[in-house]
């Protein structure tokens, strides 16, 4: 599965809110990477996420593949629209 | 260097830095930058049988970390404090993260590096990919409790030493103390540079000590260099060049080389020689130490006795212990049998004050320099100072041995050091213990109050030996490490220059001979006007006796009272060093060519 992800949180993907981004996708079998401007990073990787430095506002695309890829595609989402859990 | 020596600052620029050059020399080698005490990290090669061993090492280390992040989580979470324990799970998310701890991992194996500098490279080239995260420091701050923490770890295990360096570097540091600098005493040390600290802070004292190049007073150095970034450090000019182009490092080497064949050739003609002025008045040129390993070092350059032996460094070193009666007589006995028969004067513990911490002082002196140090320390603990004074009183059967105390503000202090003295001898004489009674008895002129009744301290002493870094430091109020203040501490001070004359007359007047073993000895510009006091004894670190013997040898000691008289006259510190450099400058250049070179140092 594929689609745009919009982060709005006020802090954007910073280490914390990777944290818990990477923790989430480990927890999935199937192969799941973010797209920003062409460079794709495995999302599993917090180092990786990172480095997408991904301020409020930028507009990602989350890539799933494999036999879990629809759940882990909906938790994903959920939380980056449920701003990781931060109050802003 | 090969792309894997060390994480350095991406953009190479060249950059000359001007400092004060605190010991001369000239080398050419990567920096390692050291920081706080504890957590320096530095690269070490690991033998390829032990490479597995270092790579479990490491691993461990990583699942130790886990563990402790994990157990803070637990703690947290159980306090409700959600957010605070999510940072936990972050930090560990980064431990698990193969990208990082795997490339840190794989460069132990391929560079065959010790675990501490594979993190530290790797972490360095994460935070560098960093650059537009949102909330950069606090990322950086996390990245930086990760490493000190999986550090802390690896040092707790089997850590690497300085010792085991195996390439030349040249140290950087923002400040070294004095303990950090007995560290430094491995043959891989081949400079210093260092932020703070002027011409007399201890790092120069060290380095001079060593005979490697220093320049001091840098101010941020330590922060514009990354460990392994190449470095040029002329301590003949207190200069520093960061990332030298190809062109500076030839440059640089080959005044290196021509530094050394100089400096060779000036030994082997004036080794031998004595320090007598054309007109026949001759000074003992004598040498400064601080480790039993540098009498060879004095003798090869010619050193006609030790004038000032730091036996400071005998507890620092044993530190938190204190030597024994026995660690001291071995090491004065050596001294003494090794200079036999010139004389070995061996200055008591000069603990405290702003150096050489040792366990058994106080540390919460508010100002040290003022506080229970030396003497007055020896004084406060009798037994410390009487069990080095019966090594002492035993080494003087083996050579010619004189003992000194320092730091005396006045008679009384010296009469009650003396009678310490006296009861040792007496124990000794009591336990049948061979010593000679007849043990010359001096003192440090360190203290403004001792020079000023130096005329009633000479009918007591046996010789004075005038200290004048702290004289400096005293007289003038000038803190000598602190870099703001610096520029005050003037040598050349009139007043400086009187208190040197009045204790020279009250010891001349007395029949007593009269030494320095401060840094003033050492500048061969100075050089003449202490041979028109009169001075006995000149004692410096043993790398300055070719300048101060050429500099004496090529002068008449008339034409040095002339000097003295002119210099007499003069009002200000700025007007005695205008007539340093137009008046003997001109005079010594011929003799003493470094001089071009060094003259910068003091008149800036």
């Amino acid at each position: 599965m594929e689609a745009e992800i919009t982060i709005v949180n006020q802090l954007g993907l910073h280490m914390r809110a990777a944290g818990k981004f990477a923790k989430l996708a480990g927890q999935f079998r199937s192969r799941i990477h973010l797209l920003r401007d062409g460079v794709s990073v495995d999302a599993k990787s917090i180092v990786g996420l990172l480095t997408l430095a991904a301020a409020q506002g930028s507009t990602l695309i989350l890539k799933t593949d494999g036999e879990d890829e629809k759940e882990a595609f909906e938790a994903l989402c959920a939380l980056v629209a449920n701003k990781f859990g931060e109050d802003r | 260097m090969s792309e894997d020596a060390a994480p350095s600052s991406p953009q190479r620029v060249t950059r000359t830095l001007r400092g004060i050059g605190a010991s001369p020399g000239i080398v050419v080698a990567p920096c390692l930058v050291l920081e706080a005490a504890d957590s320096t990290v530095f690269r070490v090669s690991v033998k390829s049988a032990e490479v597995d061993g270092e790579v479990r090492r490491f691993r461990d280390a990583i699942e130790t970390a886990r563990e402790q992040l994990k157990e803070l989580q637990r703690m947290f979470e159980k306090e409700h404090r959600e957010t605070a324990g999510s940072i936990f799970d972050a930090q560990r998310a980064v431990l698990e993260d193969e990208t990082l701890m795997g490339g840190a991992a794989n460069a132990i194996r391929t560079q065959r590096i010790n675990a501490e500098w594979a993190l530290r490279m790797e972490l360095h080239h994460l935070t560098q990919s960093f650059a537009d995260v949102p909330e950069r420091e606090r990322l950086l701050e996390n990245i930086e409790d990760i490493e000190n923490r999986i550090q802390k770890i690896l040092a707790g295990s089997q850590h690497h030493e300085l010792s085991e360096l195996t390439e030349d570097v040249i140290i950087v540091a923002s400040k070294l103390s004095p303990s950090e600098t007995a560290l430094l005493r491995v043959e891989r040390v081949i400079a210093m540079a260092t932020d703070k600290g002027g011409p007399s802070s201890h790092t120069a004292i060290v380095a001079k000590a060593l005979g490697i190049p220093a320049v001091v007073g840098l101010h941020d150095l330590s922060e514009r260099v990354n460990s392994g970034d190449p470095l040029v450090v002329d301590g003949s000019r207190g200069v520093v060049v960061v990332n030298p182009t190809p062109a500076d490092v030839a440059r640089y080497e080959g005044m290196s080389r021509d530094f050394r064949r100089g400096e060779e050739e000036r030994l082997r003609v004036l080794r031998h020689l004595t320090a007598v002025t054309t007109d026949g008045t001759r000074i003992e040129i004598h040498a400064n130490i601080e480790l039993r390993e540098q009498i060879d070092v004095t003798l090869k350059y010619g050193a006609e006795g030790i004038g000032l032996y730091r036996s400071e460094f005998l507890f620092l070193h044993r530190s938190p212990y204190l030597p024994t009666e026995d660690e001291h007589f071995e090491v004065y006995r050596h001294l003494a049998e090794k200079m036999a028969p010139n004389v070995v004067t061996i200055r008591t513990l000069d603990l405290g004050g702003e150096k050489y911490f040792h366990t058994v002082l106080k540390k919460d002196e508010n100002n040290p320099v003022l506080g229970m140090r030396a003497i007055r320390f020896c004084l406060a603990h009798k037994d410390i100072f009487k069990t080095q004074l019966r090594g002492i009183l035993r080494a003087t059967m083996f050579g010619n041995v004189r003992v000194m105390f320092p730091l005396i503000s006045g008679v009384e202090e010296f009469r009650a050091a003396r009678a310490v003295l006296e009861e040792a001898m007496g124990e000794l004489a009591a336990e049948g213990i061979p010593h000679k009674a007849d043990i010359p008895v001096g003192m440090m002129i360190e203290v403004p109050s001792a020079a000023a009744v130096a005329d009633l301290l000479a009918r007591e002493a046996d010789f004075f030996s005038i200290g004048t870094n702290d004289l400096i430091q005293y007289t003038l109020a000038i803190d000598r490490s602190n870099e703001s203040v610096a520029y005050l501490y003037r040598p050349m001070h009139p007043a400086i220059i009187r208190t040197i004359k009045f204790t020279a007359d009250a010891c001349h007047a007395a029949g007593i001979p009269v030494a320095m073993c401060g840094e003033m000895a050492s500048d061969p510009l100075i050089v003449p006007i202490l041979l028109g006091l009169g001075f006995d004894e000149l004692s410096m670190d043993a790398v300055y006796i070719p300048s101060v013997k050429a500099a004496i040898r090529a002068l008449t000691v008339v034409e040095a009272r002339e000097m003295v008289a002119d210099i007499l006259k003069l009002a200000t510190a700025s007007e005695v060093e205008e007539y340093a450099s137009s008046r003997i400058l001109p005079r010594l250049l011929e003799a003493v060519p470094m001089l071009v070179e060094s003259s910068g140092t003091w008149a800036m």
